[in-house]
C-alpha cells in the first residue's frame, strides 16, 4: 500500500472532537487544509481547474472562506476522483431525494479510515458506550456491495458502537415483530434509522399492540436518526410533533433523540444535536453559511446555504462543498452543553426553484 | 407563502381585497359593461391609453424601469392606432361600422367576442397588461386573473380612473376590467373563470398553460396563449468586428430585462465565427455590459436561495468544461464552452455564448417553442436567414436590445384580430 505523509491531518485526527476553541481550532484545521488542497490539487485535474477559475492559491497565505467549494450536484454530474482507480474499493452513492441521480462518492482506504476515526470519535462523545442496536431497517440494505447506498453506509459507519445488532424491519421494510420480541428490559438500546423511514414506522405500527407491548420493555432508549427532514417537511410534520411521537412509541424522552447530520459527500464527519437542538461541529471538519445572493459569509443568526469544509477525502476532491441546504449558526464555543467550536441549526432543503415566466419551458 | 384564498382584488373600479366563494358577481359586473364599451368612440379609446401610457410611465417609472419608454412609445395613439389598423385587415373604423375591404358582395364589421379572460405571469406582469390593453381597445371587456405577486398590476389598473379624455372617464373605463385572485386549487372557480371566458389568454409557463388548457370551455371561446417559449440571439462576425460594444450592450439589456423569465428573453447567444478567440472576447464584453447594466441601468432587485444554488451549480459544472465569468455574488453569468445546441435556461442572468452551428440550429430550431431570434447580420443575409430558420419555427426577429419589448403581432398572432368576430352583409339588398 502507498504511504501517504499527511502529517497535519493525522494530527488534527488525534484530538478530541469538541474539546478546544475555535480560535485554536482555526490554525490546526488550516494547516490540515492545506495539505489536502495539495493532494487534490496535484491529483484531480477538476479540483485543480476550479482552484485555477477562481484564482485559489492553496500555497499562500489564505483564509478558509476563500477556498473554492464544489456544489454537491456536481458529484451527480462528474466523476470526480483524486487518487489512482485502482485505489478505489468501495462506491457510495447518495439517496438522490431531491434530484433523481445521486451522487457517486469514490472511497479508497486512506479515505475510510480517516471517516471512520472521526466518526467514532464524534459520536463517542454523545453515546459514551455500546449499545444492542436496533437497526430500523432490512438486512437486505446493507447486503455486500462494492457500490453501496448511503444508507447501507450509514449502517456501517456506526458497527463500532454496537454491542449487539438487530435489523428490526423485514426485506419489505415492515416491522419484524420477532426481533422485538427478543428485547430484554436489563439491556440499553440504542434504536438507529433513516428520518423518514423511522416516520414512516411509527405511522404503521402506532395502534399495533404487539408492537407497542414490545417496545414497552424498553428503558429509554437512545434514537439516533439521521437523513433528510425534505419528505416530513413535504407532509408539514414539524419536528415537535416528529419527536412527541417518537417519544411515545419508543418510551423514551426527547433529550435521548438524536438527529445527526452530514452529507453523502463527506462521510464520517457528522453534527449531532446535543440537548439543546444544536448541531455541533466537530474539530475535523468546519462550516460556513454562505448568503445565496452575495456568498459572503453569514453572521451568527443568518440563514444561508451550508458550505462543509473537511481535510478527510482522499480519494475525491470533496473537501469543500456547498450543500443545497440552508442552516444558520447559533453560536461560537458557548452551547451550554459545554461542546466548544462553532454550532447551528438547520433550516430548509433547497428545493427546485419555482419558475412562472412564460419563458418557462420544460423540456 | 401560506395558501391564498380566492378573492376579488379590483371590482367596479375600486379596490376590494375581499373573499368570495364564487366569482360569478364579478362576471356578471363586466357583462353589464359591455354595451357602454361598444359605444366608446374608437379613436378616443386610442386617445385614452396614449394617456394612460404616459401617466405609468411617469408615475411608475421605479417599477416599470426600462420598458417605460417603450410603454410611451406602444400606446402612443400613432403606434396603437397602426397596429390595430394592420390587425383589422387595415381599418380600424371596422370596430365601428360596416366597411367596404374590396371584397365584391361583402362588406365587414368587426364586433368584440365579449368577456377575455387574462391568466397572467407573475414575473412578466407588464407583458401581461398589453394583452389587457389590447382587449379593451377592441372593446372586450376583461377579468384578470391575477399571480400570487400582483401588487404593481392592481396599481396599474385602478390608476386608470385618474385619465380622462374630453369623452372617457377613466371612473367609468376601469369597471370593464375586474380582478381577482384565484386559488390554484380553487377547481370551482377556475373552472367558472374558463367557462365564461370568450377568450382565454394565458400567460406563463409550461406547467401554467396545460393548467388552463385544461379547464372547460365555451366551444365557441378563442385561445391565445403566449408562452411557453425560449428565445435567442445570432450574430456574424463581420457584425462583431464592426459593433461589438453596442452589441453587447443590447443583448445584456435583452438578459437583464425580466430577469430572463419572458419568454422573449434570450438564453444563448450563437457567434458565427470559426476563431473561438472572438467568441471568448465577446463573452467578456456581454459580461461587462451585464455588469453595467446591473449597476445602472436594471438592478437585479432578488435571487431565490434556491435559484442561487442552482446558478452556483451552473457555473462549477461549466466551470470544468468551459469557461464562466460571473458576479462576485450570482447577480450574472456568462458562460462558453464546446457545446453548439441551444443551452437549458437558467434564467436569472445566465447567458451561454457559443459557436453557431447553423446544420445543429436548423434542427433544434423546429419546435413551436422558439419565440424570439435576434438576428444581427448584414440585411440581405439577415433576411435569409431568418426565411431559412422561420420556416418551422420563430416568430420574431427583432433588433437585440429589442427583444422584450411587446409589439403587435405577438407568438406569431394577431392578438386583437382573435379578440373580435368577422360580421358580415351583403353591399346591396
Amino acid at each position: 500500500m502507498e504511504i501517504i505523509k499527511t502529517p497535519k491531518i493525522s494530527k488534527l485526527l488525534d484530538l478530541k472532537p469538541f474539546e478546544i476553541n475555535q480560535k485554536e481550532k482555526n490554525k490546526v484545521f488550516k494547516y490540515a487544509m492545506q495539505e489536502s488542497l495539495k493532494h487534490h490539487y496535484e491529483n484531480s485535474i477538476e479540483f485543480k481547474q476550479i482552484c485555477d477559475n477562481k484564482e485559489f492559491d492553496f500555497k499562500g497565505n489564505f483564509q478558509l472562506e476563500e477556498i473554492p467549494y464544489i456544489p454537491v450536484s456536481i458529484f451527480k454530474k462528474f466523476e470526480l476522483i483524486s487518487v489512482p482507480k485502482e485505489n478505489i474499493f468501495k462506491t457510495i452513492f447518495s439517496s438522490a431525494t431531491t434530484s433523481k441521480t445521486p451522487s457517486k462518492i469514490f472511497l479508497d482506504r486512506i479515505t475510510s479510515e480517516r471517516q471512520t476515526k472521526a466518526l467514532v470519535s464524534i459520536i463517542t462523545d454523545f453515546l459514551h458506550e455500546k449499545m444492542n442496536f436496533l437497526i430500523l431497517d432490512s438486512k437486505e440494505t446493507i447486503s455486500s456491495s462494492d457500490n453501496i447506498k448511503s444508507r447501507a453506509s450509514a449502517i456501517r459507519g456506526f458497527l463500532p458502537f454496537m454491542k449487539s445488532i438487530k435489523f428490526t424491519l423485514n426485506d419489505n421494510l415492515k416491522i419484524n415483530n420477532l426481533e422485538l420480541q427478543q428485547i430484554e428490559n436489563k439491556n440499553k438500546y440504542c434504536f438507529f434509522g433513516f428520518t423518514w423511514l423511522m416516520y414512516q414506522i411509527i405511522k404503521e405500527n402506532k395502534n399495533n399492540k404487539e408492537v407497542k407491548n414490545n417496545l414497552s420493555k424498553l428503558n429509554s432508549p437512545f434514537i439516533l436518526h439521521l437523513g433528510g427532514w425534505k419528505k416530513l417537511a413535504d407532509i408539514n410534520i414539524s419536528r415537535e410533533e416528529f419527536y412527541k411521537q417518537i417519544s411515545e412509541f419508543f418510551n423514551t424522552e426527547k433529550d435521548k433523540i438524536i438527529d445527526i447530520y452530514g452529507m453523502t459527500e463527506q462521510l464520517g464527519t457528522v453534527y449531532p444535536d446535543c440537548k439543546f437542538n444544536n448541531k455541533h461541529v466537530s474539530v475535523y471538519s468546519d462550516i460556513i453559511i454562505r448568503n445565496p445572493l452575495t456568498l459572503k459569509n453569514e453572521e451568527i443568526g443568518k440563514s444561508g446555504l451550508i458550505q462543509l469544509l473537511s481535510p478527510i477525502p482522499h480519494s475525491y476532491p470533496g473537501i469543500s462543498i456547498l450543500s443545497d441546504d440552508f442552516g444558520h449558526l447559533e453560536g461560537i464555543d458557548d452551547c451550554p452543553c459545554g461542546r466548544k467550536g462553532k454550532y447551528f441549526r438547520f433550516d430548509k432543503r433547497s428545493e427546485s426553484a419555482d419558475l412562472k415566466g412564460c419563458g418557462d419551458t420544460i423540456d | 407563502m401560506g395558501i391564498q384564498l380566492t378573492r376579488i382584488l379590483l371590482s367596479e373600479g375600486q379596490i376590494v381585497d375581499q373573499k368570495i366563494e364564487s366569482i360569478e358577481k364579478i362576471i356578471e359586473n363586466v357583462n353589464k359593461q359591455r354595451e357602454w364599451l361598444h359605444s366608446q368612440d374608437i379613436d378616443e379609446l386610442l386617445e385614452f391609453f396614449a394617456i394612460l401610457g404616459k401617466y405609468w410611465a411617469e408615475k411608475f417609472s421605479k417599477e416599470i424601469g426600462v420598458n417605460s419608454k417603450h410603454l410611451i412609445s406602444f400606446l402612443s395613439k400613432e403606434n396603437l392606432g397602426k397596429k390595430l389598423d394592420i390587425s383589422l385587415r387595415g381599418d380600424r373604423s371596422v370596430l365601428e361600422k360596416f366597411i367596404d375591404l374590396s371584397d365584391p358582395k361583402l362588406v365587414f364589421h368587426a364586433q368584440p367576442r365579449g368577456i377575455v379572460v387574462h391568466w397572467i405571469a407573475g414575473n412578466v406582469d407588464i407583458l401581461g397588461v398589453f394583452s389587457v390593453i389590447q382587449a379593451i381597445i377592441t372593446k372586450n371587456v376583461s377579468i384578470i386573473k391575477a399571480p400570487s405577486k400582483y401588487e404593481l398590476l392592481l396599481k396599474l389598473i385602478e390608476s386608470i380612473k385618474e385619465i380622462k379624455t374630453e369623452k372617457i372617464l377613466g371612473s367609468d373605463l376601469i369597471k370593464c376590467i375586474e380582478i381577482v385572485y384565484v386559488d390554484r386549487d380553487d377547481e370551482k372557480n377556475q373552472k367558472l373563470l374558463s367557462k365564461n371566458a370568450d377568450v382565454r389568454i394565458a400567460w406563463g409557463g409550461e406547467e401554467a398553460v396545460k393548467s388552463i388548457l385544461s379547464l372547460p370551455k365555451s366551444p365557441f371561446s378563442e385561445d391565445i396563449i403566449y408562452g411557453p417559449k425560449y428565445s435567442y440571439v445570432i450574430i456574424d462576425e463581420e457584425s462583431l468586428s464592426k459593433n461589438a460594444d453596442k452589441i453587447s450592450q443590447r443583448i445584456a439589456i435583452d438578459v437583464s430585462m425580466f430577469d430572463q423569465y419572458a419568454c422573449s428573453s434570450p438564453h444563448t447567444v450563437f457567434v458565427e465565427s470559426d476563431d473561438q478567440k472572438i467568441i471568448e472576447s465577446f463573452a467578456k464584453k456581454i459580461a461587462k455590459s451585464l455588469d453595467d447594466v446591473n449597476r445602472i441601468l436594471i438592478p437585479k432587485k432578488n435571487t431565490s436561495p434556491d435559484k442561487a444554488l442552482e446558478i452556483l451549480d451552473i457555473r462549477t459544472e461549466y466551470g470544468l468544461k468551459g469557461k464562466v465569468i460571473s458576479s462576485s455574488g450570482t447577480e450574472w453569468t456568462v458562460i462558453t464552452s464546446d457545446e453548439k445546441n441551444l443551452a437549458k435556461p437558467t434564467f436569472s442572468r445566465v447567458i451561454h455564448v457559443r459557436k453557431l452551428n447553423r446544420e445543429e440550429l436548423k434542427k433544434e430550431n423546429s419546435s413551436r417553442k422558439i419565440q424570439t431570434i435576434a438576428i444581427v447580420m448584414e440585411q440581405e443575409k439577415r433576411y435569409e436567414i431568418i426565411d431559412k430558420l422561420t420556416l418551422l419555427a420563430g416568430d420574431r426577429c427583432p433588433n437585440v436590445g429589442n427583444m422584450s419589448l411587446f409589439d403587435s403581432p405577438w407568438d406569431g398572432m394577431f392578438g386583437m384580430d382573435r379578440m373580435v368576430r368577422w360580421i358580415t352583409t351583403y353591399k346591396t339588398q
